[in-house]
Parts: C-alpha cells; structure tokens; sequence
C-alpha cells in the first residue's frame, strides 16, 4: 500500500527540481557498464585461472578504482569507533532508576544458561508483530492496525537453513471513523505481499555467529560500536541505537552475555527512563523503559521481564500522534516468545 | 572436469545470476539515487559501481539481492563518501551548492524551503518523492521505525506548505 497519496501535489513540485531529470541514457549505460566491471572481471578470471589454472600467469592484478577512496573512508570510520562517542553533553542522562533496573536485568539475564539444542532440535523464536499500516486515496488517508505472526525455527547447527513460518497477516482494529466499505477494502488488499500471505520459507541468519561474537561485550565501547554503525548525530544517533539494539533483541537468537551486553548499554543510553512497571504486551506482564525522541516525539520502548530479565518486546509509541492516531497510541509493537522443539515445518520449494 | 569442479562451475553461474538479477532490478534506480545527492555524473557513476561491487561480493552468501537492499548499502556508500570528502574541509557545502548552481535552474522556493528542514527530514522527503520509496521502504534504509517515517513525514510536509505559503500543496497529502 502506497504511503505517499496518489494524488499528492508535492509530487509534481520535487519533480520540477530533481536533479536526476538531467540523465541521459548515455550516463546509465556508462555506469551499467562500470558497475559490471566486477562481476565480468571475476568471470574472466573465473574461466582463465579457475577453469584454466595454466593461464594464471596471464591474469593481470585486479584494479579498482574505487579502492583509494573506500580506504580513506575506512580509515575515517575507523577513527570514528576509536573515538569517545559516550558522553551526556546537552543529553538527559538516562534516569538512574532506568540504569538500575537495566544493570540489574542484565545480571539476571547473565546467569540463565543459554537454551540447549540438541541435534535435530531448534530454537523457536514465536513474534507477534503489529503494525500500522496506511492507505491513501482522493478522500484521504486511513490507518489501521495490523497483525502477523511468525515462527521462526533456527537448528542446532545454525550453519544448516533457517525456516521460517509467516501467518497470513490480518487488519485487526482501526483508527478513527472507518466505515463498513473501508474495513471491506482494507481486509480484501491485506495481505498483499510475499510474507504478508503467510507461508513456510528458508531464511538465513540475520547475523553470523562471528559477527556476533566481534561486537564488543564491555558496554561503553559497544555503545561507541553501535553509533559508528548506524550513523546520525544527537538525539537522532541515540534513537537509532535504541533501533539496534531493539533488532537485535527481538531476533530471540542472542547469547546471554550479548543479551546482557545490550542492556547494559541501553542503560547508557541518554534519555533512557522506566515508563510503566506494570506494561501489557500481549498478555504478558513487564517494565517498559524507553526514550523519546525529541524529533518526532515518538517514544521507543523495550519490554523486560523484572523476574527473570528475559526481553518481552517492544513497541512505538506517538506521543502526539497523527492523522487519524491519537495521541500516546503505540503504533508498533513485537512480542517474542522462544522455546526448543524437535521439529521445523518443511519449506515451500 | 571433476565432479567438484562442475559444481564449483554450477554455483558460479547461479551468482552471476543473482547478480545480474539485482543489477538490472536496481542499477538505473540506485545511479539516479547517487545523481541525486553527489555533484557530479562521474561520482554518481563511481558510488553506484562500489555498491555494485559490493553487491557482488555478497552475492557469495546472499540468496536474494533486494533493491531495498541495494539502497541501504548506497545510503552506507554515500555516508562513507561523505565522511572522506569532508574529513579535510568542509567540502560537502561547498559542492552542494555547487550541485544545485549546476543542476537546477534558478531560483527554486521548495530548495529554500528545504534548507530550513533537519537534513533526516530533507532525506525522507527526497526518499519519498524522488526514489519513490514508501514508508516502510524508508525505515528499512534509514534503520528507524515505519512509524517515525511517517511521522517525520507528516511534519516536514506541513512544514514545507507553511514555509511556501502554499497550504493546498500539503492538504491533498494530509487529508
């Protein structure tokens, strides 16, 4: 579904600038043609030296234009990680009863032993996902919440496929006036795509065991890992480090020294604050802590349980709302759930 | 040819599948991407060749090769451009008014709006408008919620119609 309205005027006003109007079909068959270069000097030395070891002497060194640049630019990303990026200057600092429950969560989360998967078995990593999801026409624009869930199964020796178990995805409530034809509309376009449909599939580790295992454990020098990867500055740098760290967490497929890690380094996290000891997330029971961001005044929240510390989820909340969504309405939210099974469904081919 | 070899052959053809696969689906849309935030058609065309060779090296371990996905390694590519133009001097201001002395034509009141929008705003706005990506689209790129997208989104909109005087440029967007 269409964010942007069919019909939206600014269309036609970025259009009248954009930059790109200028290129001609010459200037894309030039960079067609450059940006093969890789995968066409790969093939030749694919079919000379692989195929025809014999030839190898006549393989000239590969050449990238590109190189010096990414050099410098590696160069700068690595002064960047070296550099102190914690720091509460012109920030909230994180309350100190949010560090604390943190702290304390991960200490909890350190002793519980990671699950057991025994060969055969899987980790089962149950999501509810919801979402708000929009639709524009000539009469305006609609928005609606909408739910899916998945199982996803990861096996013992998680270098083997991924399954993944999609539900058909389903409209389940709607903001503002909505009338009998639109709850119609909208049920008959959702689902739409691929994994909205539902079905089993292969899927591949979001991130592997080494890349993992690199990410610092000590939590100030993750923080500064965490800004050098997702960029942005101020208060917009410490919402996309909540965003990480929230991906991260919802996968359900970290260590308990990772788990730990993280929450350490929310807690460090300026703004962090214990928004609700008693939140609901599909009927579960946990803290929510989280932060706003300044920038949108939305509120990013992680869910924990206080018992045992284990994640429970996540929602976004708008504090001011929009369009048709009142304000203080948590506009997405995913719980997690993993357990061990003995068996994974059998993929679609 | 042994058997190992055959295979070795068999997975080299599926990749270069793949590959010419994800650059025919995405080359032209990620060189427009590039043109649109670099002051030059050369460097337009160097970016979107590391983003293709990127795309190739991770063709080795990658099934599938999304055009969102070839957006988010440009957006990186550009970051890193960014941060090497800029590392001695303030380059980057330097050519971007040189970018849009060259490639708009006079006066513009949405480019002076625009310059009074955060740059993450100015970004979701061309995201929107130039690449045609939705919302979500959006939040997989730029690694932050659907829900922030379309609530920087809704304000940058008003805020643009406030600043061109021109309230109906926004009411058919919000209504």
């Amino acid at each position: 579904m269409k964010t942007q309205p069919l019909n939206d005027p600014l269309k036609n006003v970025f259009d009248a600038i954009d930059p790109a109007a200028r290129i001609t079909e010459t200037d894309l068959a030039n960079s067609r043609e450059n940006s093969l270069a890789m995968m066409i000097r790969h093939t030749e030395l694919h079919e000379t030296f692989v195929k025809n070891p014999e030839n190898s002497s006549q393989v000239k060194p590969i050449v990238r234009r590109t190189a010096l640049w990414a050099a410098v630019a590696a160069a700068v990303t690595g002064a960047l990680v070296a550099t102190d990026a914690v720091s509460f200057l012109g920030h909230t600092p994180p309350t100190a009863e949010a560090a604390q429950f943190l702290n304390a969560a991960a200490h909890q989360t350190a002793r519980v032993a990671d699950r057991v998967i025994g060969p055969g078995q899987y980790l089962r990593v149950d999501t509810t996902a919801v979402i708000t999801d929009e639709a524009s026409s000539g009469n305006g624009t609609i928005y609606w919440l909408q739910s899916q869930d998945r199982q996803m199964y990861v096996p013992s020796d998680r270098s083997n496929d991924w399954i993944i178990n999609f539900e058909p995805a389903v409209p389940v409530s709607y903001f503002g006036n909505t009338t009998e034809a639109i709850v119609l509309e909208v049920k008959e376009r959702t689902p739409q795509g691929r994994n909205e449909r539902g079905g089993v599939q292969r899927t591949e580790a979001p991130w592997s065991d080494t890349e993992l295992a690199k990410f610092p454990r000590e939590p100030k020098q993750l923080l500064n890992t965490i800004y050098s990867q997702t960029g942005g500055s101020g208060d917009d740098a410490d919402t996309r480090a909540i965003v990480w760290i929230s991906d991260r967490l919802r996968s359900g497929v970290l260590a308990s020294d990772l788990r730990a890690a993280l929450y350490k380094t929310a807690a460090m996290i300026p703004g962090m604050t214990v928004v609700d000891r008693q939140a609901n997330l599909d009927g579960r029971v946990g803290t929510a802590l989280g932060r706003v961001d300044k920038n949108t005044n939305i509120r990013h929240d992680i869910l924990i349980d206080p018992a045992n510390g284990e994640f429970i989820g996540e929602r976004v909340v708008s504090i001011e709302g929009y369009g048709e969504i009142p304000p203080n309405t948590p506009t997405m939210w995913t719980a997690v759930e993993t357990s061990v099974t003995n068996s994974a469904p059998t993929p679609e081919s | 040819m042994s058997l190992e070899e055959l295979f070795k052959d068999h997975r080299e053809v599926l990749r270069q599948k793949r590959f010419l696969a994800a650059h025919a689906a995405g080359h032209d849309r990620i060189y427009r991407y590039f043109r649109r935030r670099t002051y030059s058609p050369a460097t337009a065309e160097e970016l979107c060749a590391e983003v293709f060779r990127i795309a190739w090296e991770k063709t080795l371990d990658r099934d599938d090769l999304s055009v969102m996905f070839l957006f988010g390694m440009a957006k990186n590519v550009l970051r890193n451009h960014h941060r090497a133009t800029t590392r001695s001097t303030d380059l980057i201001t330097a050519l971007r008014s040189e970018h849009q002395s060259h490639e708009t034509s006079g006066h513009s009141p949405l480019l002076e709006a625009l310059e009074h929008l955060p740059i993450d705003d100015q970004e979701i706005l061309h995201l929107t408008y130039w690449d045609g990506l939705s919302s979500k689209e959006i939040s997989g790129v730029l690694g932050t919620s659907a829900t922030a997208v379309r609530m920087r989104l809704h304000r940058a909109r008003k805020t643009l119609g406030n600043l061109l005087g021109s309230n109906h440029l926004v009411e058919g967007a919000e209504a």
